[in-house]
């Protein structure tokens, strides 16, 4: 093997390039496998959240997976090894709550011990401070944890579990004092809506990430009772206005173009092995109980299927006058229609959204044509 | 400690690293820096298994065809440096 000679001991030349805001992508420039992959540990859940796209209901169709049926530690060590060989390097442990999982510090360590790089997408309801302090101490990089109220009354009812905003809490500050990635997540409804700006202010002063998302999703077999929870037309709009980063204006569209990453840049592994693209696309590949996840990933036609997906599948999101502020989720057209190739409403009312921001925000560049009709006022 | 060609270096304790194609990428946990290495960088990083300084150097030398002298400096300096930022440790006893 001949690689390219040192050129200098120079340590600017470094022989290193450090992070900056576009080094992810960069480093998975060329790289056919996904750099990261999110590895639901449980769908069981201790807490009953209303928005949640997950279904829970027994038998029903794409029903959580049986504890009994989830991958055990063994089977969970050999994914790892299988990730080490396809250079995966960021593992995300998400759930359900996956802190129901008895052996997650096991997990965590055999990941650790791999060296991947951890995080942990939880509820924080469950933990204790020893519980944080051990997840920290085997190797867990980042803690995302949901908080939809700054109000622990408005949180714990909604996520219907007493006692959970204050453990919460305690999670996020213990994490963030151990030196651990702490990224908040909330989702902008209708009835917090008040709370997104309070929010963003105590995330600023705690130096906490924070991601907003106005977007409730179907659930995944298609039940459309999240959707009463979302913010629409003006309110939507006010609600987006007090995001920290709000998404402009892209590049144009052309009907070549990728709808999304899914099946790109994103695995999701369900707790019983199967493979679906994304959390939001229940459509299984395969299972890595049967076929490995390099086999899945090269042969199977249902990511074909996906990779397969373009702008121009759907002739009224392609010729759509503000398609340049949309980010179409073909997971969310397929609940909502029962076809990846189709708009869905949410989609459509946050691109009217993020367009009407822009026009008033950006009045000498403005290229958006008028809103669609309706699309603006979706839900009222 | 003070280090020297029979040096053995280790990944730190708190760094998650992983080889991405030619590289190696590297992520110190502790304060989060994300570094890249170059295909030098990641050669001497994959040597990081029991080797000295010396044996790195020498790897690198075969790879790379460069000097014996320039090898050694270079496999010096980055090491010193991957210490610097905890991203490697001199291994117990050595």
């Amino acid at each position: 093997m001949k690689g390219t000679p040192p050129a200098s001991t120079d340590i600017d030349d470094l022989k290193c390039e450090v992070a900056d805001g576009a080094f992810w992508e960069r480093v998975q420039e060329g790289h056919e496998f996904p750099l990261g992959v999110l590895f639901c540990a449980t769908e069981r859940c201790a807490l009953s959240c209303p928005h949640c796209y997950q279904v829970r209901e027994e038998g029903a169709h794409n029903s959580a997976v049986a504890r009994s049926a989830e991958l055990s530690l063994a089977e969970i060590e050999t994914l790892l090894d299988e990730l080490v060989a396809l250079e995966v390097f960021k593992f995300t442990i998400t759930g359900g709550e996956p802190t129901l999982r008895p052996d997650l510090f096991d997990i965590v360590a055999a990941a650790w011990k791999r060296r991947f790089l951890i995080a942990l997408k939880t509820s924080g309801a469950l933990l204790t401070k020893t519980d944080v302090e051990a997840l920290r101490k085997n190797g867990l990089s980042a803690m995302h944890v949901s908080l939809y109220h700054i109000d622990p009354k408005k949180h714990d009812a909604f996520v219907g579990r007493e006692g959970a905003w204050r453990a919460t809490m305690d999670a996020i500050e213990t994490f963030h004092a151990l030196g651990g990635v702490v990224v908040v997540g909330t989702i902008a409804m209708n009835w917090n809506a008040d709370a997104i700006e309070t929010l963003v202010a105590l995330c600023e002063q705690r130096d906490w990430s924070l991601t907003v998302d106005p977007k409730v999703n179907h659930k995944n077999d298609g039940d459309e009772r999240p959707v009463a929870l979302r913010t629409a037309g003006d309110d939507l709009v006010a609600t987006i206005g007090k995001l920290p980063k709000i998404k402009g204006q892209g590049p144009e569209r052309t009907p070549d173009d990728l709808v999304c990453l899914a099946g790109v840049n994103t695995v999701y592994i369900r707790p019983d092995g199967e493979i679906w693209p994304c959390p939001v696309m229940p459509l299984s590949m395969g299972n890595i109980r049967d076929t490995s996840l390099a086999e899945i990933w090269t042969e199977s036609p249902v990511r074909k299927r996906v990779l397969a997906m373009r702008w121009g599948d759907c002739a009224k999101c392609e010729t759509c006058g503000i398609n340049r502020f949309c980010q179409r989720c073909p997971g969310e057209a397929f609940q909502e229609h029962g076809d990846l190739a189709r708009e869905s409403t949410i989609d459509c009312a946050m691109a009217a959204a993020f367009a009407r921001i822009w026009a008033e925000t950006h009045p000498a560049t403005l290229t958006p044509a008028p809103l669609p009709a309706g699309e603006g006022s979706e839900g009222k | 400690m003070e280090a020297s060609d029979s040096t053995v270096y280790v990944p730190g304790p708190r760094v998650a690293f992983r080889k991405i194609g030619a590289s190696v990428v590297l992520v110190n946990i502790e304060d989060n820096t994300m570094i890249r290495l170059n295909d030098t960088g990641s050669e001497i990083w994959a040597s990081l298994d029991g080797r000295d300084v010396a044996q790195i150097a020498a790897r690198v030398c075969e790879v790379f065809e460069t000097s014996a002298e320039q090898a050694l400096a270079d496999a010096r300096e980055f090491l010193q440096m991957l210490h610097g930022r905890g991203l490697v440790e001199i291994e117990a006893g050595k």
